[in-house]
């Protein structure tokens, strides 16, 4: 009896240690590969771990891309070819986990940090870097408030909630044909949902589409037939839901078994709608369907090689989010070689007056940060999915495409 | 000589009182503790930071749970009341945190003493009590995600200040001594608890309910007492937490990660005693943040790694740290004795 | 009215999958007195393995099954042997911890095996619902629910009619008695773990065609399996069949009528009555 227990406890113990050694053997290929020169290191923390971590990967996966191209062309040049390095954490989808992996990075001299997907633990290591007084670039995560902070050292390229929802009153208004009159509005009610989703309950009145009801589920649940049952029952023109991959995935799945008729759907920063992988499982059924995300510039030659270089490094397609960590870097470069100096001030204030034309962003203008911190020309694009691909129509500097409404 | 140490330092039958050992070992680490700014960098103050509260956090569970054997398994919930209320009070009312966190105490206190009437009335026990404490925690993560006036799933985000008047303690230093301070407060009175009468019934409740009954103890009310104390104290936790990390959510101050974070350092370092939370806190706070460290390049291997360590220390010592060392030592004087 | 009836028979359809889930942990309770927080990991197991057997020979889940069925059992044997055995005996609360680690293990490993990718099972023909007037019945639920009374009665039988049922339920009612009885304990909690796991599996494998594949996809499972099996009776299998279908109708109607958001809540009240007016669950004796 007494054996067995030791037995097992030390078969546990060498699974650990496997697991342990299994990783060092493959360690430290990165750190050798960048010869001489100084190094600058990027902080970047994500989920990896837990429910996000299919997101969170994505992003970092961009970001080594990014890292990797502007080694390969030789650093930055300001400060002698110093080459970049990014240095990850895994916040574990929790606050005060992200927190703690921001200081760590800090400890280890980074030198700015980049994260995390969830306004939450966005804000919390916000918080921390501000108090470091280390500059941090938001990478994804679009709540409003956490810029209303007075922070100094925080900035975000992204649209935020407010802007993807009033762009969203604003293209819809114009998109918009006399048939469709009642919307129903789905969302997931934590804070990435509810953000968008008050703005449009709000201002739907100056559409001219009627709300007919707002429905709310959690993100983790396990079935939505009855939400469906209820969007069946009210027969709305206009379906506007705002979810992550999984929940609209299988909002989508329940709509198509019952058959409901929908003349428009669109999604608002929604991350199944806009995910390539969406349009692989649902084929046909999800030809027409719109998105107000935020998007890679269609018609910009480096976008093309972006995306392939994207995918022979990592057998996916670059998914919408994983732009906003591969432009991060760039900007983050981009201030350095300005800056001329890793130094936390001079990061800050050399970020403080980026003015990047050349950049892979469906945005109007330059990329560049109001007091708050904000990408003052940030915006959000109409997408659609015709003939299996996702293509912009709307607004018409960027459409790839004639917008499609109806049958 | 070693062993000697060890039996005089696991020693808990001196007549309730601390050896010279246990005095010597407390001595060193609070002084390590007190001195750490001098010679720990601004991030490593940070682990030492978590294991304090962490700590703290475990104590208030052991309180409880460890002392009258009622597992909670959803002390989330006073944590997070705390947390809201002194957050909540301040940001929309400009109330002081100081006096939010009394009052979040005694918010913590009103619900749990409702939880704990409903649980101990009905006599509510092991697993169920367990899963029961779990779902009224999930309950109120519910409502504030769902309640407008409690800021929904927005949260609640604290604005900077460098003010102790708002209890914010300036610096890392200013943090680290409130922590050690709370600890040090609710280590020397679960102390002291041990020594009193309410203390042994607390002790005869969890070692055998019936027979302490039998005894005239009032096993609903010490439970009570014992459960509203805890969650008044882990309240204060959830103010020190928001305080810290400047933003709560109802996923953040309610979810299930924290409760677990209540028992598990009480569990590795032995739950009902003294001493136990402090050193499971030491034990399992370094080992996330080195698993975090060292595997941070492959993503999931960190939580594998600290899973099972998990699982081999609750294997090898089922009564933590301290049950293990205390059998080890005993072992070795009847090995002694047999020579 | 429609929306009624229509609730109705979803709240019924996914019920049945709760039910299946539940069932394990009443089981393993029933047995063993241990709460096993890895059922939500073991759920997602069980879909990771159905993915990968449907991938490798080209089969639908259900064919896949009887395979599922035989490598959960394994995995849920070798748990209880390797993990939980040793610590038979001591206080609950380590089984209850140990549980939990092996979820963040378990969860973790699948991470690093299969990366954090989405995936999903198609069925041919599948991908509508059978409708009956306005009514709607979806196709994969219904499978999953006929299943599930078929397991649930395999379980039943096995149970009741066999001499390894025999021996489970004497370990159930007295450990001590069943060993006097010649009974080999450890081994019988083995095998009472593997077939908890077994249910865990299926419902997972029974889930693919209408979910979606990740790392945590299971853990959403994992807390309402607890209120069912408690709120029909810890260690009683028809408790948890009933119970099952109670809360996914109850889950459907407070979606319908108050909102996804506030369902939980429901549910979780549900689970608090029950504990306080009778903690033996639905169909448990009394007190």
């Amino acid at each position: 009896m007494k054996k067995r227990r030791l037995l097992s406890i030390a078969m546990s113990g060498l699974l650990t240690i496997l697991a342990v050694t299994g990783c060092g053997s493959t360690n430290s290929s990165t750190a050798s590969a960048l010869g001489g020169g100084s190094v600058i290191k990027i902080g970047s923390v994500h989920p990896l771990t837990g429910s996000y971590a299919y997101e969170a990967q994505a992003i970092v996966n961009a970001q080594q891309l990014a890292i990797d191209e502007i080694n390969a062309a030789g650093g930055i040049a300001s400060m002698g070819g110093a080459k970049l390095e990014l240095e990850v954490g895994d916040s574990q989808a929790g606050a005060d986990t992200g927190a703690s992996e921001t200081e760590r990075l800090i400890s280890e001299g980074c030198s700015i940090i980049t994260g995390t997907f969830q306004s939450g633990v966005t804000l919390t290591c916000m918080q921390k870097a501000e108090q470091n007084q280390v500059p941090f670039l938001v990478t994804v995560s679009n709540n409003v408030a956490m810029f209303e902070n007075g922070f100094e050292y925080c900035f975000r390229i992204q649209p935020n909630a407010d802007v993807f929802a009033h762009d969203f009153i604003e293209y819809i208004t114009e998109i918009k044909t006399d048939d469709i009159k009642t919307a129903v509005l789905i969302h997931e009610d934590s804070l990435t949902g509810t953000d968008s989703g008050d703005i449009i309950a709000e201002n739907m009145g100056s559409t001219g589409i009627e709300l007919l009801d707002r429905i709310t589920y959690s993100a983790s649940t396990a079935t939505l037939s009855t939400e469906v049952t209820k969007i069946a029952d009210l027969k709305p023109d206009l379906l506007i839901t705002i979810g992550y991959f999984a929940d609209t995935s299988l909002l989508v799945k329940e709509l198509n078994e019952r058959g409901v008729e929908l003349k428009m759907v669109c999604g608002v920063a929604n991350g199944g709608i806009s995910d390539t992988k969406f349009i692989e499982d649902f084929g046909d059924t999800v030809e027409n369907y719109l998105d107000l995300n935020y998007r890679f510039n269609p018609n910009s030659e480096k976008t093309e090689e972006l995306l392939t270089s994207y995918k022979e490094k990592y057998g996916d397609d670059m998914s919408v989010h994983a732009v906003w960590g591969y432009e991060s870097i760039y900007v983050i470069a981009d201030a350095l070689e300005r800056a001329g100096s890793s130094d936390s001030e001079a990061l800050k204030k050399a970020l403080h007056e980026t003015n990047i034309e050349d950049h892979v962003l469906a945005q109007a203008g330059p990329i560049t940060f109001d007091e708050k911190g904000e990408n003052v020309n940030a915006a959000g694009v109409l997408v659609q999915i015709q003939n299996g691909k996702h293509v912009v129509v709307y607004p018409r500097e960027f459409a790839e495409a004639e917008l499609i409404v109806g049958e | 000589m070693i062993s000697d140490f060890l039996k005089r330092a696991t020693n808990s039958t001196n007549n309730g009182r601390l050896t010279v050992q246990q005095i010597v070992i407390i001595c060193v680490l609070s002084l390590a503790v007190l001195l750490s700014p001098l010679y720990v960098s601004n991030y490593r103050l940070n682990l030492i930071i978590a294991i304090l509260t962490s700590a703290y956090f475990a104590q208030c569970w052991n309180l409880m749970s460890g002392y009258t054997g009622q597992f909670s398994f959803g002390h989330a919930a006073f944590y997070g009341l705390g947390a809201y209320t002194s957050s909540i009070l301040f940001v929309d009312l400009g109330i002081n945190p100081w006096i939010g966190l009394v009052l979040g105490m005694i918010v913590a206190g009103l619900v749990a003493a409702g939880i704990g009437y409903l649980s101990f009335h009905y006599n509510l026990k092991g697993d169920y009590f367990a899963l029961a404490t779990m779902a009224f925690c999930e309950i109120l993560r519910v409502l504030f995600k769902n309640t407008k006036a409690l800021h929904a799933s927005s949260g609640v985000s604290i604005p900077y200040s460098k003010s102790i008047a708002l209890m914010q303690f300036g610096s890392k230093q200013g943090f680290l001594y409130a922590a050690f301070v709370m600890l040090a407060a609710i280590t020397f009175a679960l102390y002291k608890i041990r020594r009193t009468k309410m203390g042994l019934y607390f002790v005869a409740i969890r070692e055998n309910e019936d027979a302490a009954r039998a005894l005239g103890i009032n096993a609903f009310k010490y439970k009570m007492i014992a459960l509203i104390a805890s969650a008044m104290l882990s309240a204060i936790g959830g103010s020190f937490y928001a305080q810290y990390y400047l933003y709560i959510d109802p996923t953040i101050a309610f979810s299930n990660t924290v409760s677990v974070s209540a028992i598990t350092p009480c569990i590795i370092g032995g739950a009902g005693t003294v001493f136990g939370p402090i050193i499971g806190a030491m034990i399992l706070e370094p080992i996330s943040e080195i698993t975090n460290a060292a595997l941070s390049n492959y993503i999931g291997m960190n939580m594998v790694v600290y899973g099972l360590i998990l699982v081999i220390v609750i294997m090898v010592m089922p009564k933590g740290v301290i049950g293990l060392t205390k059998e080890l030592v005993n072992k070795y004087d009847k090995k002694k004795a047999e020579e | 009215m429609n929306a009624f009836f229509q609730a109705s028979i979803d709240g019924i359809l996914m019920g049945g999958v709760y039910a299946l889930a539940a069932l394990g942990i009443s089981l393993i309770f029933g047995v063993m007195r241990i709460t096993n927080f890895a059922h939500g990991a073991l759920i997602t197991v069980g879909m990771y393995v159905t993915f990968e057997l449907c991938i490798l020979i080209g089969i639908t889940p259900y064919i896949a099954l009887p395979i599922v069925m035989i490598i959960m059992f394994i995995i849920g044997f070798l748990i209880q042997k390797i993990f939980l055995n040793p610590l038979m005996g001591v206080a609950g609360y380590n089984q209850l911890l140990l549980t939990q680690g092996l979820a963040i293990v378990i969860e973790n490993l699948i991470l690093v095996i299969f990366s954090a990718n989405y995936k999903s099972v198609t069925i041919p023909g599948f991908d509508s619902a059978i409708s009956l007037g306005a009514l709607t019945i979806n196709k994969p639920k219904l499978v999953a629910f006929i299943f599930v009374a078929a397991i649930s009665i395999g379980i039943y039988i096995l149970l009741e009619k066999t001499d390894l049922g025999r021996a489970i339920r004497a370990t159930s009612v007295q450990p001590e008695g069943a060993t006097l009885m010649g009974i080999e304990v450890p081994k019988i909690n083995q095998i009472a773990f593997g077939l908890g796991i077994i249910c865990a599996g299926v419902a997972g494998a029974l889930l693919t065609p209408t979910q979606y594949i990740y790392p945590t996809s299971g853990n959403s499972y994992s807390l309402k399996c607890f209120v069912i099996a408690v709120f029909g009776g810890l260690g009683n299998i028809w408790g948890a069949i009933v119970a099952g279908l109670i809360i996914g109708v109850v889950e459907s109607f407070s979606s319908l009528y108050m909102g996804g958001s506030w369902s939980e809540l429901v549910v979780y009240l549900i689970f608090i009555m029950t504990l306080i007016i009778k903690p033996t669950g639905l169909l448990g004796k009394k007190g």
